[in-house]
């Protein structure tokens, strides 16, 4: 290629640096070249002859005066067979009379083509197929008439093999793109879509900032150039966790690696990028269910100790009385007897209601239930004839909008633990428990309270008034009351405060939001 | 005679306690408090007779404001600080059966027993050889 080379520029020297026009004279006539080699057809076809590479010798009229057998081969034509016909037959049918036009404005301003640009161009077989070449145009003037020395260089070979990498890469799971020194993407495989939207054709010869987000943009240009400037060519950065930015304005988090390479003395950088998007949504769905556990744990925790201590203790307390009371038989000491066994029963009676509550804890965690239309007065009014309230020391002040729609097994056992509670810790020093329940709406909340004037609680204890298994002196209950309310209101969606002043009372409100489709 | 606390949120168990010690007549007064607040400060302002053993302290543990365990470290925190009582025996009285409770009791200096609701005559037996078994205050 090379010894070609050189001897075909024997004839070429002079057309590269003088203007065409010189060397056509007033008759419209080539000139022969000043001062420049002369050259004959025959040392032209002789070099034809030596030369590797597939060439041909084409007129200003576009006929093709000499091929050589590099050149037929590739066109599979028999040696000569297109010597006279014109260039345009090994052209495909649909480009012919373009490149006619083409020909005669070159045939004006003729300028010489190099290869190794990567201009694929396509030419026809003798059997009518397309040939991916690539040429090579030098104008050279023989023997007084300006002609063009064409080279073809096939490019089948090239393209399968880029196909193939294409392929090879389109296959990998992860995305790729090849960025040039100016920061122009010059490939993209499959995987770069998915990730981020765009297709090959949007990004090919656009700048890399494409595919950052907007507000890195200046960013990431001079991280580019800094890269770039790198000194070892194989300079690498390690697989880093940064955002890419979708097609549809988003960002995803990626983790990009780029290798830089150098290709025909051109150099590239090779960026890969891993969607680290599922692996973060699963990290964090993994944390959210460790603490979750943690949360089940503490509570399973709780629970034991609530077994062991607020469910074991009626029992134990029970025992301890049972066993006066038969010392108390054997020595034939009735006093107390009656009113031992009282206790004991007492206690028990109150333990079922305990038990009960601590299993409704434990199962509306799991079942659903509906919603339905509540009758507020009605309800509490029922609640408080079962636990036991005198029908004169409860107040209803009701101001709510009906229809009240809820999940009605939950409201009731947020008003039943309210009311048992008011009733469990009244004030004896006050000549009668007053418990009033009021209920205020707007547009966006309906309040329920729930005022008594009985012992109050603590200031100190109010904080911890809410925590499972939290029970203040010895009013009975299971400490599970009230931490079973906090659980119910915040599954209709509210949320549950207290306010007390200790010996005057406490009032409890449950702030529940109110649902759109109620107002329509 | 000697003088007995017992630190119970649950009047019921103060009860029967109460009548445990009542039945074996060592002890002069019995005094109730229902939770630690109200017994440290009781402790502290009651006054003992010389010469008299004690006082006995029946401690549950799971108690609202302060647990035992806390009353307990409180307890002895005030007695350093104040030089007295220098005589309290304190015995653990809990429902809980669990070992990590009685190790946290074992592991503590002025707790001198763990008993297990509800209360028998033979722990009182037991509570009352260990005040026997102590020095007299001097």
């Amino acid at each position: 290629m090379f010894s070609v080379q050189s001897q075909m520029h024997q004839f070429t020297q002079a057309p590269e640096k003088m203007a065409w026009p010189d060397m056509i004279n007033e008759r419209g006539e080539h000139a022969r070249l000043q001062g420049g080699p002369v050259t004959t057809f025959d040392t032209v076809e002789l070099a034809f002859e030596l030369s590797p590479v597939a060439m041909l010798l084409v007129n200003s009229n576009g006929k093709i005066c000499l091929t050589n057998r590099e050149l037929d081969k590739l066109f599979g034509y028999d040696d000569g067979a297109l010597i006279g016909r014109v260039i345009e037959t090994l052209i495909p049918e649909g480009m012919r009379e373009e490149h006619v036009v083409l020909r005669d404005a070159f045939a004006v301003l003729p300028a010489k083509r190099r290869m190794g640009v990567d201009r694929v161009i396509n030419g026809l077989t003798a059997t009518k197929t397309v040939l991916p070449i690539e040429l090579g145009l030098e104008p050279v003037c023989l023997e007084d008439e300006a002609m063009v020395i064409v080279t073809a260089l096939d490019l089948r070979a090239r393209m399968a093999g880029k196909a193939r990498i294409g392929a090879i890469l389109d296959a990998a799971s992860c995305a790729m793109l090849v960025v040039n020194g100016e920061g122009r993407i010059e490939f993209v495989n499959r995987a770069v879509t998915e990730l981020l939207g765009y297709t090959p054709q949007e990004l090919l010869g656009e700048t890399v900032e494409m595919l950052v987000p907007p507000h890195l943009h200046s960013a990431h240009q001079v991280y580019r150039r800094s890269f770039a400037s790198l000194a070892d060519q194989r300079a690498m950065a390690p697989g880093r966790t940064v955002c890419g930015w979708h097609r549809d304005g988003y960002e995803v988090p990626v983790e990009g690696s780029l290798n830089q390479i150098e290709v025909d003395g051109a150099r590239s950088v090779v960026v890969t990028l891993v969607d680290l998007s599922e692996r973060i949504a699963t990290e964090k769905l993994m944390a959210e269910r460790a603490r979750e556990l943690e949360r089940l744990n503490s509570d399973l925790e709780q629970f034991n100790r609530c077994v062991s201590h607020d469910l074991k203790a009626p029992l134990s307390s029970i025992a301890g009385l049972l066993s006066l009371c038969r010392e108390d038989l054997v020595d034939g000491s009735f006093d107390d007897l009656d009113s031992t066994l009282t206790r004991a029963q007492a206690i028990a009676e109150r333990s079922i209601g305990d038990i009960e509550e601590l299993l409704r804890v434990a199962l509306t965690a799991e079942r659903g239930i509906q919603s339905a239309q509540v009758e507020v007065a009605a309800l509490v009014t029922q609640l408080w004839e079962d636990l036991g309230g005198r029908p004169e020391e409860l107040t209803l002040t009701l101001a709510h909008r009906v229809p009240f729609d809820t999940e009605v097994a939950t409201f009731r056992s947020i008003l039943r633990n309210l009311l048992s509670n008011a009733l469990r810790y009244r004030d004896p020093s006050k000549p009668a428990l007053q418990v009033e329940v009021s209920a205020r709406q707007d547009n966006t909340f309906v309040d329920f309270l729930v005022t008594d004037n009985g012992l109050g609680i603590p200031e100190d204890f109010l904080p911890e008034v809410f925590g499972l298994f939290k029970r203040l002196g010895d009013q009975g209950g299971s400490g599970i009351g009230l931490n079973l309310v906090q659980r119910n209101v915040e599954r209709l969606g509210g949320e549950i405060t207290v306010t007390s002043v200790l010996g005057e009372g406490a009032t409890f409100k449950v702030r529940l939001p109110v649902v759109r489709e109620q107002e329509t | 005679m000697m003088q007995a606390y017992i630190v119970d949120d649950r009047e019921v168990d103060r009860y029967t306690a109460r009548r445990r010690l009542s039945k074996c007549g060592r002890f002069s007064a019995v005094h109730e408090a229902e939770d630690g607040r109200a017994f440290l400060e009781k402790l502290f302002k009651d006054v003992y007779p010389v010469g008299e053993k004690g006082p006995l302290v029946l401690m549950d543990i799971s108690m609202p404001y302060m647990d035992g365990f806390e009353t307990v470290d409180a307890l002895r925190a005030r007695m350093i600080k104040l030089g007295w009582p220098d005589n309290v025996v304190v015995v653990m009285v809990s429902s809980s059966s669990a070992a990590n409770d009685k190790a946290r009791a074992a592991d503590m200096p002025l707790v001198q027993g763990y008993f297990e609701k509800p209360i028998r005559s033979d722990d009182v037996d037991q509570m009352l050889r260990l005040m026997d078994g102590c020095p007299l205050p001097g």
